[in-house]
Parts: structure tokens; C-alpha cells; sequence
């Protein structure tokens, strides 16, 4: 089925759940607006993606309940009981419907008419009568850029004005396009550039690089793609977005006013001669009279004076008094840059973060998180937040509370015009600010509260153990933040940076303790005096100017003293943020995390190429101590490449329920039709294995569940006349054994009768008659995996074309498991599968032969044994090794791989027993050497067709290896 | 060939596609000197561009026409 229609209805099935829940949420509680929201959201997604579809009476249905919910949703209808019947019905109804597309990728033929009703039902709640449907505008609200971006500087005043003057007819709000193309796009056949040029609307494009050039520009990389593109379009929004939709995800949309293209250029040089204009100006824009001061502008522009910058920014207002809706903002500050020829647009944005960090009373912050600290036992997390509060505390400009997502972009001053009293309003705020934590630290002061705790924080971080690189730093961080705490205590901090020195050399921290804990309570007691008489002192005046911020105050100060209550407060919050947490899941594509494990495997396997160096270091540099140093740190990056890799995993990880659940409904239908009585047990459903294995092994298991139900167990009156129960049990069960996973299939059936199979394998050509009686019982068994081999009698349409067990061995193998079968006649039949837990790095072992590597995969290994070349027996042209009374059949490397060297001469010889086929096979190989974990790559182009090379594996130190499929190699 | 190589400097004509940019910036890696007559270029693919903003090369001659003319000003001026 194609993939899309495949996601399109998983995702709906999750929508269709979401909205009942949300319907049955409703029904006790209609108002609820998150609930609301949430099914609108989930309706609004199924409408919108239904119409990628050709199933028309899919997304009326659905369209129809979505138009009702935004109703619902604006509070002009209210839910019954009876609309919610009615929403369920119709939701069960798109259930059906989606069953009908997963299976014949069609609806069915009443669907139509069913959709009509249904949708004029629902229509009917709101009391409009089923308008037709119409191809559906997204409302999309593209966010509005509150300053100009900076790369709009990047163009000259020519340029701007151009625009400006060619766009004057439009919509006063452009279009702003940031297109960051993916790095490797160029690959995709993508052209960014070209794809920009012919976006409809283009007006204007401006690149940016996303990184810093490389200071040697030889290194550049000229076909990953380092550019940022931005684009100001005429076009609307819905145009644009079509035009890239292909790279949607890699671009941003936002509307600007095109007021901010006016930027005044030039060269300043202060004159009087607009003195008198600025006044009257400044008047007319303050009372918003447009026309007049258009007029004003336009009998200056005529003037003409040796001021270049003045009438650049002349010419501007003079564009932008005429506009529909003049942007207020760019005039006032574009007037102020007439006075001292310094455009505003940015000192209002400085503005706006002071007013904004005043605001934020940053020590309140502080408070919050100490007695979060206090609260906490991980005191130590908060330690940084403590640092960062003090030093805000302390400079007071620090907290950036406008949190812009737009990073790149100016922010936004906050309120609408005066940016001159808003800069002086914001410096007397400082000052209030400044005495507000004074204040603060005095209302605080019979406990002293935070102080108490930051040092506190600061003697727990003194307290542990750290590596040595990192003491010195960690030092020198609490020394500062002891200095900010003491400075806004007005306290001697005294030598203490002297201390600390002397800590750092010699290790201990010992006497900073004793100095911190000594220190401790008279600067609390003194404090309390300082800062009681200089906020007394301080206070009085501020007060009688301004009786609003007193107020402001004391509220401030009566929330400080109601303390006690916060810490549930704060309690409560994290708490909600931790419910909050829990509930988000998040639905990845495969390809992403696909692309993350890759990642994750190279990783480790750069991470082999540490011991290398090392071992250079050592023997090629003599450098003992700094391979020692290499081989410390590998083990830190090993131990993390593995813990990153186990994550990876988990990530992966899919309980086998996944591949079980659909068994129950199988084995039903298949008991019925087969006429036998079958009890299924699913054990150790909730075993976890990488999604792909579990993918992997969906075939294999319905073959074999189908093997057991047809072949191996009896029909009753066949079960009573045996004397067994009625019921036939068959039992899946899953068992993680190490890295990998056991499933076994268990039927207590009437087993498998090696001496037929024998027969039957003879008359079918797969084993000659010389083997057939040597051949053992447990290895006859074997032959169901043979090519074309079956016994059933009859061949019926559920089992029995003689490719089932064929298929499950090649499926099972290539996913790097076995298959092992036990049988015992008239009691069941047992079969094993063992899979790894995951496929994406492997363990190969590596040995030598004839000057030249190999890996073996670590899995199809038993042992590896050295042996006297005496004990090698020959038998006629074979040669055996007898090994602990077992008779083990010998290959040499060389001879197999027929690379013709040089046999290696001596006493001993290096046997690697590998299990081929349920037989132990030894081979001859010159040395052994280690095992490393790597990614096998497939073999490509000419190499593909040597089937006895299952892959490449790239070494630590950039040698290619060559893996050995020991299946092939040994046929 | 879009891009012919001449002592010092290099000719773009018509459009140069992503094959070209390889030859380019071995080129001006080569000659760090050296200039660029841009003036029958139609269309460049973004991997010359790329290039071209990155070496910032002295330009003979801008492109006559075409949607790169602005572009191409706005960033090598």
C-alpha cells in the first residue's frame, strides 16, 4: 500500500482515539477549553491530511464535525449528550472507514450517501445546511516581525528605496522568507538560490552564510551548502509556501511592514537647520496627524541642505507619512535620528530589555530558585541558577525576559512611541530596581535567607570530589559567586581570591571552608544593620516622589514576607511541569533515528581508532605517558559511545507484542476453519527488540504459527484417540538471553517423524541415498529447512508449498539469528528462533590469513583452539581434527578463499570452529587476533557478487576489512 | 564548459551548474588574485554563488541581466 495513505491512517487511528477520549472527556465537563482545543487540533489534522486522498466522503464527514467544533470552540454552540452521540457515531463511522482503506485502499461505494447524512447531521448542530465543500483555506497566522531583520542592512538605501517605491502599491506587509537549506542539498539535485529566484512575489533575496568561513578557504567544501537565504516576497503566504513545500521544513515564514526597509544612510552631520522641523514634526507625529506632517516632510525634502544622512531619512518620512497606516514606531525613531543622527530602532531596543530586566526583579528569580534549592536534595543543580541570580542581582541588566524566538532578529521594544522618555523612565527604573534589592535583601534579612543558602550551595559544591582538570575551575567559580553574594551585601570580601590560589595549588579546600563557615554569621549580623539604614535612608525620598512605585513596593516586600507560602507554590509548579513531561511522547520518523544510529555506530567505531594512536604514540613516538593519557580517554569516550549507544537502542526498542498481538485473531480464524480446538499462550509479550527485528520476524512467525496449526497439531477426535486433551496448545513465547531474543514456537502436536522426513527428503533429491543412512534424527529434522522441501500429504491453502520453512531460515538469517527445531513424535514440536536484540553494530572477530585480515561474525563462532598440526588426521582427501571426542571437519582459509599463498609453517595450528548448518566446521586460519564492534556495510558493484564476503567493516585505523559469510564459504 | 579559465581571469557564460563549482575553487585556491568577468552569466547554481561569496574574486564585468545582477552586486561589491 502506498506509504503515505499507510501513515495517513495510523496517525488518524491516534487522532480518532485522542477525539473520543476528548468527546467522553466533554460530556462531564463541555466548557473545557483545553479539551476543546485538543479535538479541534486532532479533527483539524485528520480533515487536513484526508485531503491528500481521493475519499471525498472522508473528509466531508470530518470537515463537517471540524466546522462545528470551531463553533463549539468559540463558545457559540454548547455540547449536549446528543451532539457528542452524534460526533461518536460519525468518528466510528470514519473508523470503519479507515479499516476499509487499510484494506482495499478504497472506501466503500454507500459511503457517499452515508457522508451526506452524517455531514448535514452535524451540520445541523450549528444550523447551517451542509455547504459544499470548498477547497479549505488554512488559516495560518504567519507571526509579524516586530523590528526589521539585520540582514535587511545588507542592501543599499538604492536598493530600499527601489523596493519600497515599487511595492507602494501593495500590502503594506511583505512576506519575509528565511530558507536555510540542508547542508547537503546540493546532493538532492537542490538548488536553493534558483528556487528562491522564482518564488512568486520575489522582490528582494540577501544571503548569509550559515557558519564562518574557514580561515584557509582550500578546505572549503564546495558541495555542502553553507548558505541562508532571505527573501522579502510580494507573494502571499499560501503561493510562497506551495512554492517550497518541498522544503517547507527548512524555511520560516513571517510578515514585516515595509516600513522598516527605511534605514536613514549616510554620512550625519549635525546642522541646525532642522531644529525648527524636528519640533514641529515631532508634534504631528505625537497626535498622530499623518497629512500634516507628510505635508511638513515633503516642503523639507524640498529643501535641499549639505546634510546627506538628514535627507536620506527625509526622503524616508516623507515615504512613510504617505502610507495607509503609518508605521508610528520607524517615524519616531527615524525623527529621533534627525536630532543626533542615531537611529533608534536599536536604542529602543536596548530600552525594551532594560525596562524588561527591571521588571523581572531579577532577585525575586533568585528567591524562587533558592527555595526551590532548599527544597530540592539536588541542591547542587541550582547552584549555577544561584550564581547567575546573584550576578543579576548585582549589575541588574542581565535577564533577557523578551524571549524572541526570532534569535537573529533586533528585539522588540515593548511599548508603542517615546522612546526618549522610555530611555529616561527605564534609567530611574534601574535606579528603583537597584534600591528594590537592597530593599529586598533588608525585608529578607532576619534570616538572611537566600545569602544562608548560596554559601551553603557554595560549601556543597566545595565539598566534592572533582577531577583534576576541573577543580581549579570550580574554585574559582564559588570564589566569584561568594564575591557577587558579599558584594550586594556590602560586605569585605577581604583576600579571598588569595585563598582560593593557595586552595588550587595545594589541593584543599579546606581553609576556604573554615573562611566561608567563619565569615558566614557576622556578615549576616552586619548586613542587617548596613542595609536596614541605607534602605531607611534611600526609601524616604523615593516614596514621597512617587507613591505608585512605593506601592508597587510594599506589595513587593508584603509577597516576600508571605514566603512560607511559596515554596508549595513552586512545589506545585514543578510538579504540573513534571505531569506535563510525562504525557509527551514523540513520534519520530524512522529515518531520522535511522540516521541518529548510523551516527551513533560511526561514532564507535572512530572510537576504535583511539587505541590505535595510542599504541602509535607509544611505539612510534615513544611517548609513553601520553598514550597512557589517549588510553584514559578512551575509556571516558567509550564508556560514553556504549551508554549513547544502549540509549540509541532503547529508543528502538519495540516490545514483541507488536508482532504477537496479531496471532490471537490468526490462530482463531484457522481453528475454525482447520476444525481444531487451539488454545494459544503468548508469553513474554512485553520483550524488547530493535523495531527492525521485530519487523523482521512478523513473516517468519505467521509461516511458523501456520506450520504448527496445519501440520503438527491434531484435530480433537485425532487428540482423544491419542489420549491427549481436547484442546491443542500452542504456545509463543519470547525470552531475551543476553543480546539476543529466543522466541520459541511450542505445539504439543503430534511432533515430526524424522523418518519420514528422511524419506521424503531422499525422494526429493535433497540428500543422496548414502546420506540417507547416515544421516542423524536431529539432523533430519534440519531438512524442513532445506529448499523445496514439504510433507504434507495435500497441499493446502494454508501451509505447505514447501517454501514456508525455506523462506523463515533465509529471512532469520539475514537478520543475523538461527533456527533450531526439536521434535519428539506423538508429543509436540519445539522450534527456536534467536535473534539479535539489534542489527546495527555487529561483532566480528578478526583473523589473519595469508598476510591479509578478515572478520567473522562473532555470532557463528563457537571456539577458537590452538592445536598441534600432529592431531590433524587425514581421511582420504579431508582432514579431521578430533576435538574433546568430537570428529570436526577441517578447511584451510587459504584453500577456500584460494588466494594462493604462502602456507604458514608450524608446530600449531589456529582453528576457528564455526557451526555451519548445526555442524561444527573448523577453519584454518594463520592467527587470531581481536574482536571489535563495527557497522557492516553491504559489498557493492563488482564485489557484490561474492557471496562469500557478507560485507565491509571500516577499522579504527581506516582499513577496510573484509567480513566472511562462513554460510557460503563453506557450501 | 561555462567557465573558461583564461591567465587571471575566469569567464562565466550562460549558466553554470554544480559541476562547475569544483573546477572554480580549485581555481581560486590557486590564484588568489584573481578576477571574474561575470558578464554573459545568466544563471549560476548556488554552489558558485557559494564560492564566488566566499573568495569574494575582484569582478571585470557584472552580468547584463537576469534575476543574478542584483544578487551578485549586492554581495561582491
Amino acid at each position: 500500500m502506498d506509504s503515505m495513505l499507510n501513515a495517513f491512517i495510523t496517525e488518524s487511528r491516534d487522532s480518532l482515539e485522542v477525539i473520543s477520549n476528548c468527546f467522553l472527556a466533554l460530556e462531564n465537563d463541555p466548557q473545557n477549553a483545553n479539551t476543546l482545543d485538543e479535538l479541534f487540533r486532532s479533527v483539524h489534522t485528520m480533515k487536513g491530511s484526508s485531503g491528500l486522498f481521493d475519499i471525498v466522503p472522508f473528509t466531508k464527514v470530518v470537515h463537517a464535525a471540524e466546522d462545528v467544533l470551531d463553533q463549539v470552540r468559540d463558545g457559540e454552540v454548547t455540547l449536549t449528550s446528543e451532539h457528542i452521540d452524534l460526533f461518536l457515531d460519525s468518528m466510528d463511522q470514519v473508523s470503519a472507514w479507515l479499516d476499509a482503506l487499510e484494506e482495499d485502499a478504497e472506501l466503500e461505494t454507500n459511503a457517499s450517501s452515508i457522508s451526506d447524512q452524517l455531514s448535514s447531521q452535524l451540520r445541523a448542530i450549528i444550523g447551517s445546511t451542509g455547504a459544499p465543500m470548498t477547497a479549505e483555506e488554512d488559516m495560518v497566522t504567519v507571526v509579524e516581525l516586530t523590528a526589521a531583520p539585520n540582514w535587511l542592512m545588507q542592501l543599499s538605501h538604492e536598493a530600499r528605496i527601489g523596493l519600497f517605491r515599487q511595492l507602494q502599491q501593495a500590502d503594506q506587509h511583505l512576506l519575509v522568507v528565511a530558507y536555510t537549506p540542508d547542508e547537503s542539498c546540493f546532493f538532492n539535485g537542490d538548488d536553493p538560490i534558483r528556487l528562491m529566484q522564482l518564488m512568486p512575489g520575489m522582490e528582494t533575496l540577501v544571503l548569509e552564510t550559515t557558519s564562518d568561513l574557514p580561515d584557509d578557504l582550500s578546505t572549503l567544501d564546495p558541495f555542502l551548502c553553507q548558505l541562508k537565504c532571505h527573501a522579502l516576497s510580494s507573494g502571499d503566504y499560501d503561493t510562497c509556501h506551495n512554492h517550497l513545500k518541498y522544503v517547507s521544513d527548512q524555511c520560516e515564514f513571517f510578515t514585516m511592514d515595509r516600513s522598516f526597509l527605511a534605514v536613514p544612510e549616510g554620512d550625519y552631520a549635525p546642522t541646525d537647520a532642522y531644529k525648527l522641523f524636528i519640533d514641529d514634526v515631532n508634534f504631528s507625529a505625537i497626535n498622530a496627524d499623518w497629512d500634516k506632517l507628510s505635508r511638513q516632510v515633503n516642503e523639507m525634502a524640498s529643501i535641499k541642505a549639505n546634510a546627506p544622512y538628514q535627507q536620506n531619512l527625509i526622503e524616508w518620512l516623507a515615504f512613510l507619512a504617505t502610507e495607509l497606516e503609518p508605521n508610528a514606531r520607524v517615524i519616531k525613531a527615524l525623527l529621533n535620528a534627525l536630532k543626533d543622527g542615531q537611529f533608534v530602532l536599536e536604542n529602543s531596543q536596548t530600552v525594551a530589555q532594560k525596562v524588561a530586566a527591571d521588571q523581572f526583579t531579577p532577585i525575586q528569580a533568585a528567591m524562587d530558585d533558592l527555595i526551590f534549592a532548599g527544597q530540592e536534595s539536588g541542591v547542587l543543580e541550582t547552584a549555577d541558577a544561584a550564581n547567575n541570580a546573584t550576578q543579576s542581582g548585582h549589575t541588574t541588566n542581565h535577564v533577557n525576559v523578551h524571549n524572541n524566538s526570532l534569535d537573529s532578529l533586533p528585539n522588540a521594544p515593548s511599548s508603542e512611541f517615546g522612546s526618549d522618555t522610555q530611555a529616561s523612565d527605564a534609567d530611574w527604573n534601574n535606579d528603583i530596581a537597584h534600591d528594590m534589592v537592597t530593599e529586598n535583601t533588608t525585608v529578607q534579612n532576619p534570616d538572611l535567607h537566600w545569602a544562608d543558602a548560596i554559601i551553603q550551595v557554595q560549601s556543597l559544591i566545595l565539598n566534592q570530589e572533582y577531577p583534576e582538570q576541573v577543580f581549579a575551575g570550580k574554585i574559582l567559580s564559588t570564589v566569584q559567586t561568594i564575591k557577587n553574594v558579599c558584594a550586594v551585601l556590602n560586605k569585605d570580601v577581604g583576600d579571598i581570591d588569595a585563598i582560593a590560589q593557595n586552595a588550587i595549588k595545594q589541593n584543599d579546600v579546606s581553609v576556604l571552608l573554615v573562611l566561608l563557615d567563619g565569615m558566614f554569621k557576622p556578615v549576616l549580623d552586619k548586613t542587617v544593620a548596613v542595609c536596614a539604614n541605607d534602605s531607611e535612608k534611600q526609601k524616604a525620598p523615593k516614596r514621597q516622589t512617587n507613591p505608585d512605585i512605593a506601592q508597587t513596593l510594599a506589595a513587593n516586600t508584603n509577597a516576600q514576607e508571605a514566603n512560607p507560602a511559596q515554596p508549595e507554590k513552586v512545589a506545585e509548579k514543578k510538579a504540573k511541569k513534571d505531569t506535563s513531561s510525562m504525557q509527551k511522547t514523540l513520534r519520530v520518523d524512522q529515518y531520522r533515528i535511522d540516521a541518529l544510529m548510523d551516527l551513533v555506530g560511526e561514532l564507535v567505531v572512530a572510537k576504535n581508532a583511539l587505541p590505535f594512536l595510542a599504541k602509535k604514540a607509544e611505539e612510534e613516538f615513544g611517548v609513553k605517558a601520553l598514550a597512557k593519557e589517549i588510553q584514559s580517554q578512551y575509556s571516558v569516550i567509550n564508556r560514553l559511545s556504549d551508554e549513547m549507544q544502549s540509549a540509541m537502542m532503547q529508543v528502538r526498542m519495540v516490545p514483541l507484542s507488536t508482532v504477537f498481538q496479531r496471532f490471537p485473531r490468526l490462530v482463531r480464524d484457522l481453528s475454525r476453519k482447520l476444525g481444531k480446538n487451539i488454545n494459544l499462550v503468548l508469553e513474554g509479550e512485553e520483550t524488547e527488540a530493535d523495531k527492525n527485528v521485530v519487523e523482521e520476524l512478523s513473516d517468519p512467525l505467521i509461516h511458523l504459527v501456520r506450520n504448527s496449526l496445519d501440520h503438527g497439531l491434531e484435530t480433537p477426535e485425532e487428540r482423544v484417540a491419542k489420549g491427549k486433551s481436547e484442546q491443542g496448545t500452542l504456545t509463543l513465547r519470547a525470552i531475551p538471553h543476553d543480546d539476543q531474543v529466543l522466541i520459541e514456537i511450542v505445539d504439543d502436536g503430534k511432533g515430526i517423524d524424522p523418518d519420514v522426513i528422511k524419506r521424503k527428503a531422499y525422494e526429493k533429491g535433497i540428500i543422496d541415498e548414502q546420506r540417507l543412512d547416515t544421516i542423524t534424527d536431529n539432523e533430519s529434522l534440519n531438512l524442513i529447512f532445506a529448499a523445496g522441501f514439504s510433507t504434507a500429504e495435500a497441499i493446502s491453502d494454508l501451509s505447505g508449498r514447501g517454501v514456508g520453512m525455506d523462506v523463515v531460515r533465509t529471512v532469520i538469517q539475514e537478520a543475523g539469528g538461527t533456527v533450531g527445531i526439536e521434535s519428539e513424535l506423538g508429543k509436540g514440536t519445539t522450534i527456536r528462533l534467536s535473534l539479535p536484540l539489534s542489527m546495527a553494530v555487529t561483532r566480528i572477530m578478526m583473523i589473519e590469513s595469508g598476510t591479509q585480515c578478515y572478520g567473522i561474525n562473532m555470532q557463528s563462532i563457537v571456539e577458537t583452539v590452538k592445536v598441534p598440526s600432529n592431531t590433524i588426521h587425514r581421511i582420504k582427501q579431508s582432514e579431521t581434527l578430533i576435538l574433546r571426542g568430537r570428529v570436526v571437519p577441517i578447511f584451510h582459509l587459504h584453500d577456500l578463499l584460494q588466494t594462493h599463498s604462502e602456507r604458514k609453517e608450524s608446530d600449531e595450528l589456529c582453528v576457528l570452529v564455526v557451526m555451519h548448518h548445526g555442524e561444527e566446521i573448523g577453519l584454518v586460519v594463520d592467527e587470531f587476533h581481536e574482536g571489535i564492534d563495527t557497522i557492516q556495510k553491504p559489498l557493492e558493484g563488482i564485489m557484490a557478487s561474492y557471496p562469500f564476503y557478507s560485507g565491509t567493516a571500516l577499522l579504527g585505523d581506516g582499513r577496510v576489512l573484509l567480513v566472511l559469510n562462513t554460510e557460503e564459504l563453506l557450501v | 564548459m561555462s567557465i573558461e579559465y583564461k591567465k587571471t581571469v575566469a569567464v562565466f557564460t550562460d549558466s553554470c551548474s554544480i559541476e562547475d563549482a569544483e573546477s572554480l575553487l580549485t581555481w581560486l585556491i590557486d590564484k588568489p588574485k584573481a578576477k571574474v568577468n561575470l558578464k554573459g552569466l545568466e544563471h549560476a547554481h548556488t554552489a558558485v554563488i557559494q564560492l564566488l561569496l566566499a573568495f569574494k574574486p575582484t569582478v571585470t564585468n557584472w552580468p547584463q541581466s537576469g534575476p543574478l545582477v542584483q544578487l551578485l552586486r549586492q554581495h561582491l561589491n
